[in-house]
């Protein structure tokens, strides 16, 4: 078991000091956004004046830029629930009651109880009581594990630091015609003042990826243009193993996240827009369940080596 | 429309004037009811932006809207409420708050008939609220302590059945029959609330009478008595004698924001007269750290009017045929 001293460098890990948090520039998030207005103002024009708001969302941006013919698959087809994704929302559940009261009863029953309550809005609670009783068995105990690695590296989190848990960041841009919206696990840390003074937490039950970190990148973006100031360290915890991937936002950063989901958002409104998506054949294909009735002139082999996310092209098409 | 600034611009929110250079979302406001080209300040970026939202709320005011034009607008209500209440069914009341509001202006789909069942999702504003002021009230105590102070002091005024001399809250009971999972999710959203709005407002700038929460203001129409309005607003404070309200909504602006905006505005004064008519009404959005500002003046009143009284017939017409 993990000693109290652990945990309370994690929270330091987070926190850091008041050294470690950059002046905040009061004209970068104003030109964040201008960036961003000027960027989708001519392919916002496609859209048909009464098509509804086009939503921008880091799986949005992560699928769009991988293949826009798969994005738009995953969008137009219902979730398929799986084990991982319900361990991913129990853990997310559990997680929240943790940074909230600070203790754990019964993991399974009271991440279900908790989404129940709030609308089992992702369906993992009505798909788990449909489950067989040895799939719930495993998640529980599965959960069972994350929760406990949960609550040896973490501490209460003091009132003092305004913890904040699921809080919900939306950038309405070209009029609300694009609406840029996210929700983060975790955030510490009052509103920001000279110094940057914020950090958010994104908490995670699998394994470690890329674009976890790429998904940060995208909150702190739209941290930055909703309060003026981006965070100053953006963090991601696997509870499977009990690893902090802990970073410092720098302007680069916000800028690289900016171009990222400014491309992304391009090929979204063409989308939204009618025009054809195009195929992007890519390692991931083969999870892919628009496959079968895929127009691309060719997929990507079948029983090759999975790459993984890295694979992504490194230039997306929207910047070509 | 485009976007204009108010003249007596605070100083704290001069770097704006070059940040919302086109006001996008303000150019959706052509077609909403409200058409007088009323000064309004679009934030969305600002640091520290506690004190430029407290700047915008506390700013001085510009000219008063006399009681004969109240009573004009009262009496255009008593008229034209019964014709187009018509539709609602007989024996059920229509509340008619701001988020019915803004759905009949935006989204009627989401107007049909529906029993409102608590849950921590639409508690979160009430518990929230209740939690900022305590913790307005105790100088410095955190929201997230002051929310969890909240919910215990709750359980033990349920426990005492109203005899401690406590008013229970509207949500107290359903609270205390949760269980502990569900009441920490409870505790989680309205944290989340309180300690956004505790970090938007420089407290220390408001005086005494300053109320948080609150209660709302109702009018209901004596003509059609199943027709009531619900005024609200998160925080009541006075500039010069005359009151100002700041209003928080979630997700971001859409079109019927200065219908929002003027709503609770136009209930206070059909119900409690030109004296406790807010003379500004500040928006906040904290999803998006939008702030919009709207002078409450006569055509600002008389467009709300009509605004409400479109409401009534869309909602009417969509639960009548909905029947």
């Amino acid at each position: 078991m993990r000693s109290a001293q652990s945990a309370s460098s994690l929270v330091h890990r987070l926190r850091g000091t008041g050294n470690d948090r950059p002046t905040v520039d009061r004209t970068l998030a104003g030109g964040l956004r201008d960036w961003l207005e000027d960027g989708v103002a001519e392919v916002v024009a496609l859209l048909s004046p009464d098509a509804p708001p086009v939503r921008v969302s880091a799986s949005a941006i992560t699928q769009v830029l991988a293949c826009e013919a798969h994005q738009v698959v995953e969008a137009s087809t219902e979730r398929t629930m799986t084990p991982e994704l319900a361990l991913g929302s129990l853990v997310d559940a559990a997680f929240r009651q943790w940074a909230t009261v600070g203790h754990l009863e019964n993991p399974l029953t009271d991440a279900i109880a908790a989404m129940d309550a709030a609308g089992d809005a992702s369906g993992t609670a009505a798909w788990l009581r449909a489950q067989p009783k040895a799939t719930r068995q495993k998640l529980d105990e599965d959960l069972k594990s994350h929760a406990a690695r949960i609550s040896e590296d973490w501490t209460a989190l003091s009132p003092a630091w305004y913890p904040r848990t699921q809080e919900r960041f939306v950038a309405p841009i070209a009029g609300g015609r694009v609406v840029l919206s996210g929700v983060v696990d975790l955030a510490l840390g009052a509103p920001p003042h000279e110094r940057a003074s914020v950090c958010i937490v994104e908490v995670k039950s699998d394994k470690r990826r890329i674009d976890h970190r790429h998904d940060l990148h995208y909150y702190s973006l739209l941290e930055a243009l909703r309060s003026g100031a981006s965070p100053f360290r953006v963090a991601t915890y696997y509870s499977s193993t009990g690893e902090l991937d802990v970073e410092n936002i720098s302007e680069e950063l916000l800028i690289a996240a900016l171009l990222r989901t400014l491309d992304a958002t391009v090929l979204l409104c063409r989308v939204a827009a009618g025009i054809e998506p195009d195929g992007d054949p890519n390692p991931m294909c083969s999870k892919c369940t628009g496959l079968a009735g895929c127009a691309s002139d060719f997929q990507y082999p079948i029983g090759s080596v999975s790459l993984g996310s890295d694979s992504r092209p490194l230039v997306s098409r929207a910047s070509q | 429309m485009s976007t204009t600034f108010a003249p007596d611009l605070p100083a704290s929110a001069e770097p704006l004037r070059g940040i919302l250079r086109s006001a996008p979302l303000g150019a959706a406001v052509s077609t909403a009811p409200l058409v007088t080209p009323v000064p309004i300040v679009g934030m969305s970026v600002t640091v520290p932006r506690a004190a430029a939202v407290t700047d915008l709320l506390l700013s001085p005011l510009g000219a008063c809207v006399h009681d004969s034009a109240v009573t004009v607008i009262r009496s255009r209500l008593l008229r034209d409420f019964p014709r187009v209440a018509q539709g609602l069914r007989t024996g059920v009341e229509l509340h008619l708050g701001s988020y019915l509001l803004r759905s009949a202006l935006g989204r009627p789909d989401r107007c049909s008939e529906t029993e409102f069942i608590p849950n921590p999702l639409n508690c979160r504003r009430a518990i929230g609220l209740a939690g900022l002021a305590r913790s307005i009230k105790n100088h410095g105590l955190p929201p997230a302590a002051a929310v969890a102070n909240l919910l215990t002091d709750t359980l033990v005024d349920v426990e005492a059945g109203g005899h401690n001399g406590s008013r229970l809250a509207w949500w107290a009971r359903w609270y205390s029959k949760q269980e502990p999972a569900v009441r920490a999710v409870v505790q989680a959203e309205a944290t989340t609330w309180a300690t956004e709005m505790y970090g938007t407002i420089d407290w220390s700038r408001f005086g005494r009478r300053t109320v948080v929460g609150g209660p709302d203001d109702w009018w209901r129409c004596p003509t059609a008595r199943h027709v009531a309005l619900q005024g609200r607003a998160e925080i009541r404070t006075w500039v010069g004698g005359r009151q100002v309200q700041l209003v928080v909504s979630s997700g971001y602006p859409t079109v019927s924001w200065r219908a929002e905006l003027a709503f609770p505005a136009l209930v206070a004064a059909l119900g409690r007269g030109i004296r406790a008519t807010p003379a500004r009404v500040v928006g906040l959005w904290p999803d998006t750290g939008q702030v919009r500002v709207l002078p409450i003046d006569l055509s600002t009143l008389n467009d709300a009017a009509e605004g409400v009284t479109h409401a009534v017939g869309v909602i009417a017409a969509i639960r009548s045929a909905g029947r």
